[in-house]
């Protein structure tokens, strides 16, 4: 259905411990006719096993990248984006393994880019939904995105993004851990891209909560930002 | 004398002979050497002439060569942390890049051996 003519759809979801949550949410998205393509960054329980087992029946669609050893959630997005221009991915959305993303909303975030008036859409969770201790913590990054990156995102921490590959490719990604979503922020404004955001559903969960933008994840990302500020050669 | 100085005078002497020896038998290169030498004879004539601290720390607008003293080392220290985690920042990045030239050059496909 979304996987028509000669666009290809890219989902590129990025896995470090996902055992619990692997299976449903990749199978989810195979059996949606998209191509996946899965970066275990390096986890030590059974993630990359459960891939491999699931790519036996989805061989065509699967593709898998293991790295070696943990990297961080924005090294495993860069090498998922780059894995999926190598595969002429016409468009690329990230997807996070922990079951928040609804799958249905990835036909949403793809239209802008299929309109062609947007280059790249951010999904924006709902911050009155969120659990309390989240919504601070999300409002707060956002402030700082605005701050040390120029450009106002309604969720800047949001793990469902979509990207035309001619976008993808101009972005110059550098951090390794969650600070990438601040960066793919900077790198809209800096390449002055075309952007949109689109509401999404997100589904929280014991799994979900225990990950993602907590408040020490929050300093870590002022930290290198603050750093970032400083280097003369981005 | 005052106890810093005859603690550290013969610190640096020491020192300034210990860095002669290591030039004269060619195991230190000419830019390290006198960078050695220059912190070496900086902390000696400090040492023999404490007012110079003094006179400097005034010009700064800081009343006491010791605490002039105090503030360089401890933006010394923050100079070097920040070098240090750059550098570090460096390491992480070239050894991110390795994993993903691996990640990317070993896909696995359904026809692979686990």
């Amino acid at each position: 259905m979304t996987n028509k003519t000669s666009e290809k759809i890219f989902i590129m979801v990025p896995a470090y411990n996902e055992e619990k949550t692997l299976e449903s949410v990749i199978v989810d998205l195979l059996d949606s006719k998209y191509y996946v393509v899965l970066v275990d960054d390096g986890s030590k329980d059974n993630t990359f096993q459960i891939a491999r087992t699931i790519q036996k029946k989805y061989h065509n669609n699967l593709f898998i990248h293991k790295h070696i050893i943990n990297r961080g959630l924005g090294a495993a997005i860069k090498t998922g984006i780059q894995a999926s221009i190598n595969h002429d991915a016409s468009y690329i959305v990230t997807f996070d393994a922990d079951g928040q993303h609804n799958p249905q909303d990835i036909i949403n975030v793809l239209k802008p880019l299929k309109d062609k008036t947007a280059d790249v859409v951010i999904g924006s969770r709902i911050f009155s939904d969120m659990p309390i201790t989240r919504n601070f913590g999300n409002y707060l990054m956002n402030i700082l995105t605005f701050i040390f990156h120029g450009l106002y995102v309604h969720d800047s921490q949001s793990g469902l993004r979509a990207f035309t590959v001619d976008a993808a490719k101009k972005l110059k990604l550098n951090y390794r851990g969650y600070d990438i979503s601040s960066e793919i922020i900077r790198e809209i404004k800096a390449n002055n891209l075309k952007f949109a955001e689109i509401p999404i559903t997100t589904i929280y969960t014991d799994e979900t909560m225990n990950k993602g933008t907590n408040t020490t994840v929050g300093l870590k990302i002022l930290f290198r930002m603050i750093i970032d500020s400083f280097k003369i050669n981005k | 004398m005052l106890i810093y100085q005859i603690i550290f005078i013969p610190i640096s002497l020491i020192a300034l002979i210990a860095i002669l020896i290591r030039q004269k038998e060619g195991r230190s290169s000419l830019l390290s050497f006198l960078l050695s030498l220059l912190a070496v004879l900086i902390v000696l004539l400090l040492c023999i002439f404490p007012d110079i601290t003094t006179n400097i720390a005034n010009i700064f607008g800081i009343r006491r060569g010791l605490d002039f003293i105090f503030i360089l080392g401890v933006l010394g220290c923050y100079i070097l942390i920040y070098k240090m985690y750059i550098m570090l920042d460096n390491l992480e990045n070239e050894l991110t890049d390795l994993v993903r030239k691996i990640a990317l050059k070993d896909e696995y496909n359904e026809q692979d051996d686990d």
